[in-house]
């Protein structure tokens, strides 16, 4: 008897985990920053647009994948053709090597959290970040002792993930309940504060003001798209694992609009905290926004701590808030991609979802101590997060509309969309999957190629790009390939509902 | 804040927040568990 797949316990549950492992750090850290180095304002313009043309047709194509198939992306990639299962492990081995290093900044955050009571950064925040959080060594090539403070905060982020995960897609549901509002409402909070501090409205006018005449640089118009796509956990398995859980005939497009929206507004309005706040730090400081507007850890661990230190009343407490802001929005990204690691693994060989879990968060937590907590681990992770993103996911998300646009058929894949959805969506779907998306980030990776080459990422020396960067992408396409080659378990293989005419003689047997 | 900056902030809002808003009405009535209409009691089992 084929074991029945556990489903989420209401579409609030799917979609709350979707929207949380959508809305992450770069919500906070990245949107507000692209916006206003490209085209303030106007950039929400070929924001929507991309959004449009782009994030939701993708998000639709991965919901659609994961209902239709009940499975994994290794599966259900292996179910459209024999021999496309390596697309679904790429995707896979992607989302792996993402939580080696993003369970690292939780660890950061979990420091900070435990600093912001004390404002222990006091008037220098930046060194304090590099010199005693990081305690960064001088080079990629130093990679000194891993650090007892990150290493904590890594160990508590690995057992609070394993705890969420281990016993299945309905705990993960119970969880998004609190951990995808909390984060909501502490923005809110971060924002009201923002917003009534002096210099916030000059602060607003960098992140709003448009500069239209940017609209006509392909440059920006990337970027929007470049935004779109990295925003919502594509191309990293999460969506068709989260769908795979829902039942078979379950609504795609409306869950896509619902998700990808929710995204998109959570960035908007997490601008508002952080532009005001760095209106109000250059108000103080006296020198220009441009000077302390950035994007990343930069921004999160040094800009905002030095205009928290510097805030009138209760500064300790807005530390706190901002830092548990982090934690939240990190967390449920977090297991979302470990979920998409287990689901893959327990799919195909079906072993038992607690072991699999268990060596996942065990063996990312060892790369993490040993790699990216050690004191040259913010290089590392600057490299090896700047390959997986700009050549690794945009190429799956590429391979990806390929087999559904060319191989499976956009048009049959519509008309399955189509038969479960809310809203129905038109032959413009089509387009966007078999043209305008395939463009786009064939655009990207041509760009991403390019620029390497004119101008070497980060002037790393060129062994560490290597070692980091490329080692890491090609091992990724290697890898995919031997773990579609490595045989299911005859017993696992027949229990997945294979469709009649994908099934096999093992199908038969049992 | 420039006018500019507040037509952005009210465009921003109205198709982001405008968009989850007609995303969130277009949910069918009893549609929470499945997605797909549930089925009525109206037929027993004899």
């Amino acid at each position: 008897m084929a074991e029945r797949r556990e489903h989420w316990r209401g579409r609030p549950q799917f979609l709350l985990a979707a929207i949380g492992s959508a809305v992450g750090l770069g919500n906070i850290w990245r949107f507000p920053y692209v916006a206003y180095a490209n085209g303030g304002g106007a950039f929400l313009i070929p924001y929507f647009v991309a959004l449009l043309t782009a994030g939701i047709p993708l998000m639709m194509l991965e919901y659609a994948l994961g209902v239709r198939m009940q499975a994994g992306p290794p599966v259900a990639f292996g179910r459209i053709k024999k021999g496309l299962e390596w697309v679904g492990w790429w995707s896979i081995l992607a989302a792996f090597v993402i939580i080696t290093y993003y369970a690292v900044i939780m660890a950061w955050c979990w420091n900070y959290l435990y600093h912001s009571f004390t404002l222990a950064w006091g008037a220098d925040a930046k060194d304090f970040f590099y010199s005693n959080v990081l305690q960064l060594s001088k080079g990629s090539g130093e990679l000194g002792n891993p650090v007892m403070g990150i290493v904590i905060g890594l160990l508590l982020t690995w057992v609070v993930v394993y705890w969420i995960i281990h016993k299945g897609i309905g705990r993960v549901g119970k969880v998004v309940m609190a951990t995808v509002p909390i984060p909501i409402i502490l923005i809110a909070i971060l924002v009201i504060r923002g917003i009534t501090l002096p210099g916030a409205a000059e602060g607003l006018n960098f992140y709003l003001t448009p500069d239209f005449s940017r609209l006509l640089d392909p440059h920006v118009w990337l970027a929007a798209y470049g935004q779109i796509f990295f925003s919502l956990s594509l191309a990293m398995g999460i969506m068709i694992v989260y769908a795979s859980y829902l039942p078979k005939r379950s609504d795609v497009t409306n869950n896509a609009f619902i998700t990808s929206f929710a995204n998109c507004g959570t960035s908007f309005f997490a601008g508002f905290a952080i532009f005001s706040t760095l209106g109000y730090l250059a108000h103080t400081t006296g020198v220009d926004i441009s000077e302390v507007a950035r994007a990343g850890p930069g921004l999160a661990f040094v800009t905002i701590p030095t205009a928290i230190s510097k805030l009138p009343v209760a500064a300790a407490f807005f530390g706190v808030i901002f830092f548990l802001t982090l934690l939240t929005l990190a967390v449920d990204s977090l297991f979302s991609l470990v979920e998409a690691d287990v689901t893959a693994v327990m799919d195909k060989w079906g072993f038992n979802r607690q072991r699999v879990t268990f060596v996942i968060c065990l063996i990312a937590f060892i790369i993490g101590l040993l790699v990216f907590s050690s004191q040259a681990g913010l290089y590392w992770l600057d490299i090896v997060d700047r390959w997986v993103n700009n050549y690794g996911l945009a190429a799956i998300g590429l391979a990806e509309v390929i087999v559904i646009g060319y191989i499976f058929g956009a048009k049959s894949f519509r008309k399955f969309i189509n038969s479960v959805s809310e809203v129905k969506v038109g032959v413009w779907w089509d387009i966007m999957i078999m043209v305008v998306t395939p463009i786009i980030l064939g655009a990207t990776i041509v760009l991403s190629f390019y620029q390497e080459f004119t101008k070497p990422y980060g002037g790393y020396p060129t062994w560490a790009r290597i070692s980091g960067g490329w080692a890491v992408v090609v091992a990724i396409v290697i890898l995919s390939f031997v773990l579609m080659l490595k045989k299911a378990r005859g017993r696992r293989k027949t229990q997945a509902k294979m469709p009649q005419k994908a099934r096999g003689k093992g199908g038969k047997r049992r | 804040m420039t006018t500019g900056a507040w037509i952005m902030l009210a465009f921003g809002c109205v198709v982001l927040y405008g968009g989850l808003v007609w995303s969130l009405v277009h949910i069918k009535p009893g549609t929470s568990k499945t997605g797909k209409q549930q089925k009525g009691t109206g037929r027993r089992k004899r």
